[in-house]
């Protein structure tokens, strides 16, 4: 005895004493051999790497194609501010690396491979070339610490497939959740749940009928891609011939649902066919005057004369006087505010006379300028008016997509926004530092609770290493063993009854009609003579279910392959092709037909339902569902998954309503929830989900956030004796914590029946 | 709000408020955080992690750990592989006896913990520079008012005596009122004070959901009594194993005057074997479960120094083996 632990104590370095007597001994051993693999070196990333150097672990790799910016140093504490621009994943890597302590094996063999390593791979976890189901193989399990769904999603499936243990995890302020996942333990995935992703609004919503600040900031988004994008017609605001005469019909159609009388709708019918004969935008000639003048998509770089700024000015007045009036008078004469609560009042003449006065000072160049002020219009108009000059002005072009830490697409997209709120009459206005908040989709993050589940997560990794020591290549006992061993951890804001903050509960059983772990057959619903083939790539196939690289087969033959070695041509005529005349019979309704992606080792079905008529749904006072008018989405946002609409398609109430309620105003002052505001516009999947990973931003994670009222004083009482939770049951309580204990399926439905909000963090 | 401190505190100030009415709240919170102090009483794995969190999170840290370095705090993560080269360095020192060692040996033993991780501080957020510091008096001499000026203290490895006086020392001292109604201090019921939590007779620790006493708090009172008996902090290799036999004797004759049956110390129904218990009280702390305990407290301040939720009272456990952490009032029965 004496001896062994003199023996134990020289080769073991003090800082694992504490690991060495808590953990069985052999599992120390394991952990100094086990390969670890981390996606992400952000929030939780940080504190993962220095949590594994200081638990021994010697070979970590680290998967991160971000760099670090400023605001990741209050929480991302490997990182200096001399680091800002560099790669997360080397700079941290090398950090935990070199807190790692010295081991010498007991034997005294000192070779390479007991040298610790912790390698950075800076680069896109959804490049299947590198990290693929071969290379995930090598490790012994994988730590999550990503901020976005698709990447994931993809790390889901590769585990999955890889039969790797995933310890995922995720933050926002104080909420937080980790959870393991592993495909022989028969536990949930983490797509067995839906996750909310982003809010999509209606076109119609952001263009004419806004009635949420949100709403600006995405009409205030599309503004900045039609004034300074390289292609003026991917903006939603952009308006051509074709468009106006589509949103003519699109206007009839809906008067018509209206249940005007017959008289009333053929004058306007007939009115509007005559006026959209010559049709022009009220805007665009003005957008294209100013674009011309800054020198956005010239051809040949403008001279620019004295009298450039004073010409700059007047386009910029015109253009902003299309934009705030004249466009603002035009839907107001076609009846489009005719049962809206608010009319639209157009920025005033006087206000708009401060674009061309040189004396105007922009609010964020004045000595007192604070980013949480609130701008008044004739503020907002001299701000985006200094835009423009800036933008002629610079040696560069402005950035053609906007982004939030671009210091002028913020103060355009504020100004416009609330222009725009001012028009629309919708409070509460918004800061810069708001506007920043929504526009970059920022989810708020402190280092606290991203230690905590990088603890949490490091303590399951001890779990499942402990069950592959236990159990080595019997891959179900393995299975068996995590199951037991390991917990859902939710970390809580305020006390359940119990009092806890970390809530433990046993894994959730998977969801039968997963589609990802269960292969489960999927059922879709759209207009299968509308949609075409690539339609169906682009909305469904890769954003909604996440495919990277899909082969499509119908009646067992392939009509589409995507893939390094295939050519793209082979297959390329059936792209525009609608679903019913594709080859081998077509998609039509009551179709079943698979998808396969190789890359993560996925193979679905989809049975297809053909439907043609959609109308947008609002909840009555009686909580009753009606159908209150056809739904004038794109086509591609019209279909439905598994028999009911997926919640990242599904229009707010108020959105779909074009009228503000009082609730989301109530909700929106309530400083006590944390609010999740995902608002990047999807009508355009290629745009938003191609660089997701990227795009997140810093943010660390996602989360199941649980609504938990505002805390009040506890009244505790020693009633039974001397312990006694130290808070008063939650008034208004969403989800019974201590009914987890003992019968996790009931939990599980009260979750999903009192409606606990799935929310897609940072 | 200089706009440096804007950019580095941007996603924690967003826990605060989102709207633009909350302007003047985020700026009044953000005051609060940015003028506090905490006072750090013996620097600890968990105590590192708090501080690390609080610090980034833009809280000033004030540090009185007297203790030699780096005997004292193996477990703790500031230059953590520094501190094992500075270990074994003296270990081969021991082994050979050469005299320039023996010189290294001396200067390093007059570093404390406090001064050698004041640099490690700052170097965290470079906006607290100025505003830290080191308190290098020891314990025993601060005054009773001393306590009072922060606004919050975090002791770590004291007797039962010594916290029984700073926490007697922070509801005795006068606070400085501020022109600030949110800062008005609230008070969370029941107060129930340090000397009379460890009143409450262990076996009487019982409650609506806890059938025997929890384990963890049985644990924490048993490890607690130990070193304030032992009074050690630290443990040196070649005691390790008479440390450990002593362990167990004392914790069988405190189990029977406690009237703790060894079921209370038992995992899930599996009998917790002494030994191995005594090889976790003499080197008690774990990267992970560290940083997890650290981060919980870390929140519970940030609650209590924004007054922005409500801190828990009173007593806190965490289990690393299931992940859970309970907080509970620990207070005499009335009857």
């Amino acid at each position: 005895m004496t001896t062994e632990s003199t023996a134990t104590a020289t080769s073991t370095p003090p800082i694992l004493t504490g690991l060495q007597s808590a953990l069985p001994s052999p599992l120390l051993s394991k952990i100094l051999t086990s390969g670890i693999l981390l996606i992400g070196s952000g929030g939780i990333g940080c504190e993962l790497l220095k949590n594994l150097a200081l638990s021994g672990f010697r070979h970590v790799e680290v998967v991160d194609l971000d760099t670090i910016d400023v605001s990741n140093l209050n929480r991302q504490f490997l990182f200096r501010a001399r680091h800002v621009g560099m790669p997360k994943c080397k700079v941290a890597s090398e950090a935990a690396l070199a807190m790692v302590p010295p081991y010498s094996s007991p034997d005294g063999n000192n070779s390479n491979s007991n040298e610790a390593a912790y390698i950075p791979h800076h680069g896109n976890v959804l490049d299947n070339s590198k990290f693929n189901v071969p290379y995930l193989q090598q490790f012994a399990l994988v730590l999550n610490a990503l901020d976005n769904i698709t990447a994931r999603r993809r790390v889901n499936r590769l585990c999955l497939a890889a039969g790797i243990p995933l310890i995922e995890a995720g933050t926002a302020g104080y909420l937080g959740q980790v959870t393991v996942i592993h495909k022989s333990a028969g536990v949930e995935c983490y797509e067995c749940q839906v996750k909310a992703t982003q809010k999509v609004y209606p076109i119609c919503t952001i263009r004419s009928t806004p009635s949420m600040p949100v709403h600006c900031v995405v009409w205030g988004k599309e503004l900045y891609k039609l004034c300074f994008g390289g292609k003026v017609e991917e903006s939603m605001l952009f308006e051509d011939e074709e468009s106006l005469r589509a949103e003519k019909e699109g206007a009839a159609e809906e008067a018509d649902a209206e249940g005007k009388t017959d008289t009333e709708k053929s004058t306007d019918v007939s009115t509007n066919n005559m006026e959209s004969a010559g049709e022009k935008s009220t805007y665009m000639d003005q957008v294209h005057n100013l674009r011309a003048l800054m020198d956005i998509g010239n051809d040949v770089p403008q001279s620019k004369d004295e009298h450039h700024e004073s010409n700059l000015r007047i386009a910029a007045k015109e253009a902003l006087t299309a934009l705030f009036a004249t466009e603002i008078n035009k839907q107001i004469g076609m009846n489009r505010y005719k049962t809206a609560e608010k009319v639209p009042v157009p920025i005033s003449s006087q206000d708009l006379d401060t674009c061309t006065n040189v004396d105007g000072i922009p609010p964020t160049q004045r000595a007192d300028y604070a980013p949480t002020e609130i701008w008044t219009p004739a503020d907002c108009l001299v701000e985006m008016v200094s835009c423009f000059i800036h933008v002629s002005n610079a040696s560069s072009p402005p950035l053609p997509e906007f982004d939030k830490d671009d210091e002028m697409a913020m103060r355009f997209v504020t100004a416009a926004c609330n222009l725009r709120q001012y028009v629309f009459q919708i409070e509460p206005n918004q800061s810069l530092y708001d506007a920043k908040g929504i526009a970059g989709n920022i989810i708020p993050a402190i280092a606290t609770t991203n230690a905590i589940v990088a603890g949490l997560q490091v303590l399951q990794a001890f779990h499942i290493l402990k069950c592959q020591l236990e159990f080595g290549d019997n891959k179900e006992e393995v299975g068996a063993g995590i199951k037991k061993a390991c917990r859902y951890t939710y970390c809580l804001r305020e006390k359940t009854r119990k009092g806890y903050l970390l809530q433990p509960t046993q894994l959730p059983a998977p969801n039968p009609n997963c589609f990802v772990c269960r292969n489960a057959i999927i059922s879709l619903a759209l207009n299968t003579k509308e949609w075409t083939l690539e339609m169906l790539l682009a909305r469904v196939i890769k954003k909604e279910l996440g495919f990277g690289a899909p082969t499509v087969l119908v009646g067992g033959d392939i009509v589409y392959e995507e893939g390094d070695d295939i050519d793209p041509e082979e297959y390329a005529a059936n792209l525009p092709k609608k679903l019913v005349d594709l080859p081998s019979g077509g998609v039509g309704h009551g179709a079943v037909f698979g998808v396969e992606d190789f890359s993560q080792d996925l193979e679905v079905e989809i049975s297809v339902t053909h439907k043609d008529e959609w109308f947008i749904t609002v909840e009555g006072d009686d909580g009753a569902k009606k159908e209150v008018k056809p739904d004038d989405r794109e086509e591609s946002e019209k279909f439905e998954i598994g028999g009911k609409k997926p919640v990242a398609a599904a229009p707010t109430k108020s959105a779909a309503d074009g009228v503000s309620s009082e609730k989301d105003k109530t909700d929106s002052k309530d400083d006590d929830s944390i609010e999740v505001m995902d608002v990047e516009p999807v009508d355009k999947p290629s745009v938003t989900d191609g660089n997701s990973n990227n795009a997140a931003d810093d943010a660390d994670s996602d989360i199941e956030v649980i609504e938990v009222s505002t805390p009040r004083p506890a009244a505790a009482s020693a009633a039974n004796g001397s312990l006694s939770p130290s808070r008063v049951p939650l008034k208004k309580r969403r989800l019974d914590w201590d009914r987890d204990d003992q019968n996790v399926d009931e939990a599980k439905k009260s979750k999903t029946d009192e409606g606990v909000e799935v929310i897609e963090i940072e | 709000m200089s706009h440096s401190h804007d950019d580095v505190y941007d996603r924690q100030i967003r826990l605060w408020g989102a709207d633009a009415q909350a302007s003047s709240s985020i700026m009044r919170i953000f005051k609060r955080m940015s003028n506090a102090r905490v006072l750090y009483i013996n620097l600890t794995g968990v105590t590192c992690e708090m501080m690390k969190n609080l610090v980034l999170a833009g809280v000033a840290a004030v540090v009185c750990d007297p203790r030699p370095y780096p005997d004292a705090v193996r477990e703790v993560f500031f230059k953590a592989s520094s501190m094992e080269a500075i270990i074994a360095s003296r270990r081969n020192s021991s082994n050979n006896n050469g005299e320039e060692e023996q010189q290294s040996k001396k200067v390093k033993l007059l570093n404390t913990v406090a001064e050698a991780v004041a640099p490690e501080i700052d170097e965290l957020n470079p906006l607290l520079i100025g505003r830290n510091s080191v308190e290098e008096r020891p314990i025993a001499l601060l005054p009773e008012e001393y306590f009072g000026q922060f606004d919050a203290v975090v002791a770590s490895r004291l007797s039962v005596d010594e916290v029984k006086r700073i926490s007697l020392a922070l509801i005795s001292v006068p606070r400085i009122a501020i022109d600030d109604k949110l800062s008005d201090p609230t008070k969370i019921e029941p107060y129930v004070s340090l000397a009379k939590m460890m009143e409450v007779p262990l076996a009487q620790a019982t409650g609506r959901w806890d059938k025997i006493p929890p384990r963890i708090l049985v644990l924490q009172r048993l490890l607690m009594d130990y070193w304030n008996e032992s009074n050690k902090t630290t443990i040196s290799n070649n005691d390790e194993a008479n440390a450990r036999e002593r362990f167990v004797v004392f914790a069988k004759k405190w189990m029977d005057s406690n009237k703790i049956t060894s079921a209370s110390l038992d995992i899930e129904g599996v009998p917790m074997n002494l030994k191995r218990l005594a090889a976790i009280a003499l080197h008690p702390e774990v990267s992970p479960t560290a940083a997890v305990l650290g981060g919980v407290l870390g929140n519970e301040v940030i609650k209590s120094l924004t007054r922005k939720g409500e801190p828990s009272n009173n007593v806190l456990m965490f289990s690393g083996l299931d992940g859970g952490c309970r907080s509970f009032v620990l207070c005499p029965a009335e009857n």
